[in-house]
């Protein structure tokens, strides 16, 4: 039996499901169970989510998520989200228009903080003709954008802020994680006119992040959520003003630091998070990316993808 | 710098090794630390895997691979190398008999 989508629903029923609580999201492997009577969430949520599919009467979740109004004398004044997980509250509240970018950074947090049956890497995930790239990169490197303009561009997306990975039947593969991308500030407009077809909202400004909206993965993205990836290439990308494009080869024993800084869970795991990675570093190419054209950037990844 | 003191890697530890054409990765399964180690400090490493030595020993045993660093010099990389893995847990001196 088919699940239903989001967009199958108008408004007022999704936001009824939502206010009762009886809505659980299918984003990737994870079972979300959401709850919340905000606009400045529904809204939003509704456009970027609308080809993930709901399960209306699920038993199970992951994760336990609300949305909420903070309480207290500040309601009246200064009205303010929390993001409620297993009934908790582990951030500080922020304004009601940064709800969604609560329920986006709470689910990133939720998945970083627990997920722990993967090896989680910060990184984005495309895919093309079959060909995977891990994209490790810290905040502010530029990832997002070079995954936003890539997706746009026909590749699918898996992830654009976790890699995650595991053995299936003793092969190391990656699984899917089609959420929105989060873009910030002058990347924003950077999407809007490489891509003007693309979606984006969620809108908020004056984050601690400076101002933040998402794009809406690709259909197509969310719907092989399922499929599985064998990474061929790690490449670390960096944005850097006026350079041309260069893609340079680099040493798996330099890379594998680099990835152990950007692991959520490296420690967790243990020794499988070592062989997971050298597995991951065994079967991969290795390169650094500096870029200040997007169009050059996805020209080159273009050919990786012709070429592997 | 102690040449005929002997080092080691302790007895309890179980190391699991990589080995790329940059550097060598090393887990200890005891205290799940990762190691990166260049490939000179990893080759020191791989020698007292095999057996306790001292640095002129480790000299000996290296020098073909470093033609171009004098003897003095070799011992000095050497105890360098030995001094920072010593820090990390992954070698430390054999302790003197009676």
């Amino acid at each position: 039996m088919s699940l239903p989508q989001i967009k199958q629903f108008d408004y007022s029923e999704l936001a009824l499901h939502l206010n009762t609580g009886v809505l659980t999201l299918k984003v990737g492997p994870f079972l979300v169970r959401l709850q919340s009577s905000l606009e400045q969430f529904i809204r939003p949520f509704q456009l970027l989510y609308q080809d993930h599919c709901v399960c209306l009467q699920s038993e199970y979740a992951d994760f336990h998520m609300s949305i909420g109004r903070a309480g207290g004398v500040r309601r009246w004044l200064k009205p303010q989200a929390l993001f409620y997980f297993d009934g908790r509250s582990p951030f500080k509240p922020l304004p009601l228009a940064h709800a969604y970018a609560a329920f986006e950074w709470g689910l990133n947090w939720c998945i970083s903080a627990h997920a722990n049956h993967f090896l989680i890497v910060h990184a984005a995930v495309v895919e093309k003709n079959g060909v995977v790239i891990i994209l490790p990169a810290t905040t502010g490197s530029g990832k997002s954008t070079l995954c936003a303009g890539l997706v746009s561009r026909g590749w699918r997306l898996f992830s654009d802020e976790h890699a995650m990975m595991r053995y299936a039947s003793d092969e190391l593969r990656l699984y899917p994680l089609a959420r929105p991308i989060s873009l910030k500030n002058r990347s924003i407009e950077v999407m809007q006119t490489f891509s003007p077809d693309v979606l984006i909202d969620g809108d908020a400004v004056d984050t601690v992040k400076g101002r933040v909206a998402h794009m809406r993965p690709p259909s197509e993205s969310v719907s092989r959520a399922s499929e599985l990836g064998k990474p061929q290439f790690i490449i670390q990308p960096r944005y850097q003003q006026g350079v041309s494009t260069q893609l340079q080869s680099t040493g798996r024993a330099e890379m594998m630091r680099h990835l152990v800084s950007q692991c959520f869970n490296y420690n967790i795991q243990g020794r499988l998070g070592f062989d997971l990675l050298v597995d991951l570093l065994d079967q991969s190419s290795c390169y650094q990316f500096i870029y200040s054209d997007l169009d050059d950037a996805v020209k080159v990844f273009d050919r990786l993808a012709l070429d592997a | 710098m102690g040449a005929m003191q002997y080092w080691q890697v302790p007895g309890n530890h179980s190391f699991t090794i990589k080995s790329w054409d940059d550097g060598t990765v090393i887990y200890d399964d005891v205290s799940g630390d990762t190691h990166f180690l260049d490939v000179f400090s990893a080759e020191i490493v791989s020698q007292l895997l095999q057996g306790q030595q001292s640095i002129i020993g480790l000299r000996d045993v290296m020098a073909a691979q470093v033609e171009d660093l004098d003897d003095e010099t070799l011992c000095e990389s050497i105890h360098v190398a030995l001094t920072q893995l010593n820090q990390s847990g992954l070698v430390h001196l054999v302790a003197p008999s009676n």
